[in-house]
């Protein structure tokens, strides 16, 4: 199925800005790796064996009842743009769009459940949703992993647990992320303090927007180190834990700024709205960092003009592949950072 | 948490594995002491792994995983396992590996119970001759191979490892 027939637009589950902790948390993400027994892992396997694991885990999905309203995405088969379209909703990891051969992704409508197939390893059953709730993320993908674990035969010992292509990620196969807005630790220069300080209760740090792209618009996502030692539950206390005090030093932070420089911060957020609502081209790293303003603004109750619902519907608009569907036509940097600028200009105007 | 090996001050949240000759030792350390030795501590998790302090000893020993014949020289430039069995080929390093990366080597959270398939009868006249195997490796006091058959045993008998693994301790003894 062609990702062109989705309405652009249309705000996957996790920028619905509906869940708990969401002055802080933009979205949380749960997921478990698996693999098949009977296989090699997909960096070893070849292109036939891929195709059969393929086939063995869309037969597996086929026969749950729960997954027959999901639509499976074939990388090998689809365009090029929907791919991307994919990976900007975060449907699908960065990942998936390098890898050869038979791979792809299963997805509910919100795309809240997402299960790729023959990425890093031959299942990676991820939710995603707004806000921080991870406990009741890891309840429904357990329950999809028993199920799918009852259909297929998976890769594990009682030593060393589910085994994964990557020891990083072997034993609960786990992985908790979340995607939280630090303006205020970054305004008061405590963002590296507050972070280090998470690495120490098992928290891992790193900029939103791709590895490379250090941090852009005061976003970042924040992990559990280790997936092994300790059970599921156990990872998600301790995240959930190191989120609760890194969200509490935030909302600090932006009461101290409010109180001392309220009107410094006004001028900020303004400036920014000032510049997203005329400029004539726009990048996406301006953009995020202009937006990270308003985004506060709107938080702390300076900036009345946009919900934040609204602003993360623009924000994944604005991303360079779903700027080419809304279009219609594939560009270079400078059309899209002037085809950007002109929709921004209108959305904010509406 | 654990103090720092060097200063003995601060808590040591950095544990760094030295595989020398076959044998393992950690240092634990805290985030000074670490960058004084030069050991930086960003940690991408989405990124490769790379095993920068491979294990000495004889080059000759480039192990192989039998199943999906990997090399262990492969496994430590790309951070990347073949299959399942490789676990059990390459213990060593994949133990050293979990403790820098987890600082734990033993799984504590979720058992799988298997799947719904019944066993083929040749696979349990594998596991008969296998489990014969087992018991000779363990006479010999071949105890590398010991184990990559109880693993092996315990991974085609459905998960069933915990009774494997009594079996072992009693039949070592």
């Amino acid at each position: 199925m062609s990702v062109s027939a989705i309405k652009i637009g249309e705000v996957p589950a996790w920028l619905g800005a509906k869940g708990p902790d969401g002055d802080v948390v933009v979205s949380t993400r749960l997921r478990l790796a698996r693999n098949l027994s009977n296989h090699r892992f997909p960096v070893a396997a070849s292109q036939h064996e891929r195709k059969d694991v393929f086939e063995e885990v869309l037969g597996a999905l086929k026969r749950i009842e729960s997954f027959h309203n999901f639509t499976s995405y074939n990388f090998r088969r689809l365009p090029r743009l929907d791919q991307q379209l994919l990976v900007e909703e975060r449907v699908a990891s960065p990942d998936l769009l390098g890898i050869e051969g038979e791979r792809g992704v299963v997805s509910d409508s919100a795309h809240r459940i997402n299960i790729m197939i023959n990425e890093e390893d031959h299942l990676r059953m991820q939710c995603i949703d707004s806000g921080c709730g991870p406990e009741s993320m890891f309840d429904l993908l357990d329950a999809i992993d028993t199920t799918m674990g009852e259909k297929l035969s998976f890769a594990y010992d009682t030593r060393r647990g589910f085994l994964t292509s990557c020891p990083t990620n072997a034993g609960t196969g786990m992985r908790v992320s979340y995607l939280v807005h630090l303006p205020g630790l970054v305004l008061t220069k405590t963002a590296d303090q507050v972070l280090q300080a998470a690495a120490q209760m098992g928290v891992c740090t790193r900029g939103f927007f791709g590895e490379h792209a250090g941090i852009v618009g005061a976003f970042f996502q924040l992990s559990n180190q280790a997936a092994l030692g300790i059970g599921e539950k156990e990872f998600i206390k301790q995240t959930r834990s190191a989120i609760r005090t890194i969200a509490g030093c935030e909302r600090e932070s932006r009461e101290k700024i409010m109180h001392n420089a309220k009107t410094e911060l006004e001028d900020k957020v303004w400036r920014a709205y000032g510049i997203i609502a005329y400029a004539t081209t726009l990048s996406v790293g301006e953009f995020l960092n202009l937006s990270s303003a308003l985004r506060l603004g709107i938080e702390v109750g300076i900036f009345e003009k946009l919900t934040v619902r609204r602003l993360n519907r623009i924000m994944l608009l604005v991303l360079p592949a779903h700027m080419q569907a809304y279009v219609g036509r594939t560009m270079n940097d400078d059309d899209i950072n002037r085809e950007r600028a002109d929709l921004v200009r209108t959305l904010f105007k509406e | 948490m654990k103090k720092c090996d060097q200063c003995g001050v601060q808590p040591a949240n950095i544990h760094v594995t030295h595989i020398v000759n076959g044998e393992t030792t950690v240092l634990h350390l805290c985030e000074e002491c670490a960058q004084k030795k030069g050991i930086t501590i960003s940690i991408n998790v989405d990124a490769p792994l790379k095993i920068d302090r491979p294990a000495e000893g004889p080059p000759a020993a480039d192990t192989q995983c039998p199943e999906c014949e990997l090399k262990l020289s492969d496994f430590r430039a790309k951070g990347r396992l073949g299959c399942a069995s490789c676990y059990a080929a390459f213990e060593k390093e994949i133990d050293a590996v979990l403790v820098q990366v987890h600082g734990a080597r033993e799984h504590k959270g979720k058992q799988y119970k298997g799947c719904e398939k019944v066993l083929p009868r040749d696979a349990e006249m594998d596991i008969g001759e296998l489990r014969k195997k087992l018991d000779a490796a363990v006479r010999n006091e071949e105890f590398e191979l010991a184990a990559e058959l109880r693993d092996t045993i315990s991974r085609i008998a459905g998960r069933g490892s915990a009774a494997g693994k009594s079996e072992i301790l009693s039949t070592k003894s």
